[in-house]
């Protein structure tokens, strides 16, 4: 009975994992071919090869629509944010994973409540504050943003990690001298290598795919980033569907070589960072 | 050393704090407050008091964008979680080529919303799309339509891209969850001879009930989240027909300039999202967690 069941089975099991397969992996190989097409070539056969390899849409969209200055845009707010989340994050959790002191768990919550929060129903009061700022429409304010942003995330997982060095460690170190600065930056955070390489892979994805507060917050060219130039550019091309996969295809590209470079890094990471944020 | 210690705690401490309390706490306070106010950005704020939540409660919109909302929460109850669940499963399973395969289905997961949106825009453009294309090939004609302006296939599209991009996410998620599933309890159902079905439904389910769970919190906090796909595709339209929560919020304040009502619109999400996770947690039993 059980044998009968379990043949019947199998057959299916393989239909849905490759069924689902192709359709993730075919809609991402359609795209890629329909970039290599010019718009006649899309309408007539939207399913065939290209005639040739053109890459007249990757130039167009890399030069004269100009997502190289996107990409830049991109590069730069995602590093920033990475590295600001690490210097106000391991601090902080620094000393809330590794000194008691009045007000500690008070101080750690006051960081975790931001994780139950919806971040994208405080659009308007970082709308106005960065224009009070005059930090509107420029990288450093959407940088200062998604850090705040990813805050409580970076200080969740890095008290949660630190708590778990063992404190022998840092005893031996300030016997041999050190001071709490030197403990920190020659053993919590050399010891913090992993953890910190989770943080940072979710924070450079979540800072480079970001949508919504891009949008709000910039406004001129030179400033956008890549999904903001991206979505932009669709607008003002409308028709050029070639071109449009073609943009598609950049913006996908950096994150998928760091994908495929840190594969179990960013599952792992990806998968602890939701479970937990 | 007492006071070098003190010293420590400020430094390391006090930057952060401020940074998080003006930039993170601030503007969560902020959006409290300017929800009982009416306020266009410019002129000087009206106190209203509780009046935009009165609002809120009879708008029929903003119910038709909560009901909308809720639909992506139960998309994710009974096509997301289900998917990610047989896919982790098979993957658990070690088939052939699993690991090529966990590969892609994680790819949406780190595709920006927008790339997302684009391609799927493509998959229902109404001259060369691939589902219209594909209708015409096996000579279905009739079915063909505009897909995200036909108002019978308008919020179901918009939905797709949003349930898709997550499915690999749930996957990975189950995965470890199914990794920590004790092997003798599955050796010893396989003993008593059930087959793939009841092993499925009576030990390896309740043994994963803590992270279906939690699947199903992040499931509700990214159906208020993720409104991107469908600003971007359809933006709420045809007449509302696919507005949701969060675009609903959105174009109060930026297209409307009502930002005090756009507020009180955030705030009530914020609160929908906390009250159930707080329940549902509390669903939860403390045992393993």
């Amino acid at each position: 009975m059980g044998k009968v069941f379990s043949n019947f089975v199998s057959p299916l099991k393989y239909l849905f994992i490759w069924g689902y397969f192709s359709l993730t992996f075919g809609l991402f190989i359609w795209v890629l071919i329909t970039s290599f097409k010019s718009n006649r070539e899309i309408f007539s056969n939207p399913f065939g090869l290209p005639e040739s390899f053109n890459i007249d849409n990757y130039i167009f969209a890399l030069f004269d629509v100009n997502m190289v200055m996107y990409l830049l845009n991109s590069l730069i707010v995602a590093v920033a944010t990475v590295l600001l989340c690490f210097v106000l994050g391991s601090t902080v959790s620094y000393a809330l994973s590794r000194f008691e002191f009045k007000g500690n768990t008070f101080l750690y919550l006051l960081f975790i409540i931001g994780l139950t929060i919806p971040l994208q129903s405080l659009i308007y009061p970082m709308f106005f504050k960065m224009h009070t700022l005059g930090l509107r429409d420029t990288i450093f304010g959407i940088i200062i943003v998604y850090t705040a942003l990813n805050l409580p995330k970076t200080v969740f997982l890095l008290v949660g990690f630190m708590k778990g060095i063992p404190k022998e460690m840092e005893e031996a170190a300030i016997i041999d001298g050190c001071n709490y600065w030197n403990v920190f930056s020659k053993v919590v955070i050399p010891m913090s290598k992993p953890v910190l390489a989770t943080v940072g892979i979710l924070v450079f994805i979540a800072a480079w795919n970001e949508y919504i507060f891009a949008t709000v917050l910039i406004s001129s060219d030179v400033t956008k980033t890549l999904p903001l130039g991206l979505a932009s550019f669709q607008s003002s091309h409308l028709s050029e569907y070639g071109l449009i996969a073609a943009g598609v295809i950049i913006s996908i590209i950096p994150v998928l070589i760091a994908y495929i470079l840190f594969q179990e890094q960013i599952i792992k990471g990806m998968a602890s960072g939701a479970v937990k944020g | 050393m007492v006071r070098q210690r003190m010293l420590t705690l400020i430094c390391f401490i006090v930057p952060t704090l401020l940074f998080y309390i003006y930039f993170f706490l601030n503007p969560v306070i902020d959006t409290f407050y300017n929800s009982l106010f009416d306020w266009d950005g410019i002129s000087p704020k009206v106190f209203l008091f509780v009046d935009n939540y009165i609002e809120l409660f009879t708008d029929p919109i903003f119910y038709k964008s909560l009901l909308n909302t809720f639909y992506w929460v139960f998309l994710v109850l009974v096509v997301q979680i289900p998917i990610g669940f047989f896919l982790a499963y098979f993957i658990y399973q070690r088939v052939k080529g699993y690991k090529f395969l966990r590969t892609v289905y994680f790819i949406p997961v780190i595709t920006s919303s927008v790339a997302v949106s684009l391609a799927f825009s493509f998959i229902y453009e109404a001259q060369f799309g691939i589902l219209n294309s594909f209708l015409k090939l096996i000579g279905l004609d009739n079915l063909t339509t505009a897909w995200l302006q036909d108002s019978l296939t308008a919020m179901t599209a918009v939905s797709l891209p949003f349930v898709w991009n997550y499915i690999g996410l749930m996957m990975v998620i189950l995965y470890s969850g199914l990794q920590s599933v004790p092997n003798e309890l599955i050796e010893a159902a396989e003993m008593d001879g059930v087959n793939a079905l009841q092993k499925i439904v009576y030990v390896i389910l309740p043994s994963l009930r803590n992270v279906l769970v939690i699947c199903l919190v992040l499931g509700i906090s990214y159906a208020f989240k993720q409104f991107d796909y469908v600003l971007l595709l359809t933006n709420g339209g045809p007449v509302h027909l696919t507005e949701v929560t969060g675009t609903y919020m959105y174009k109060q304040g930026f297209s409307e300039t009502r930002y005090g009502y756009g507020n009180a619109i955030a705030i009530t999400m914020m609160f929908i999202v906390i009250v159930f996770t707080m329940v549902i947690n509390r669903m939860l039993q403390p045992k393993d967690i």
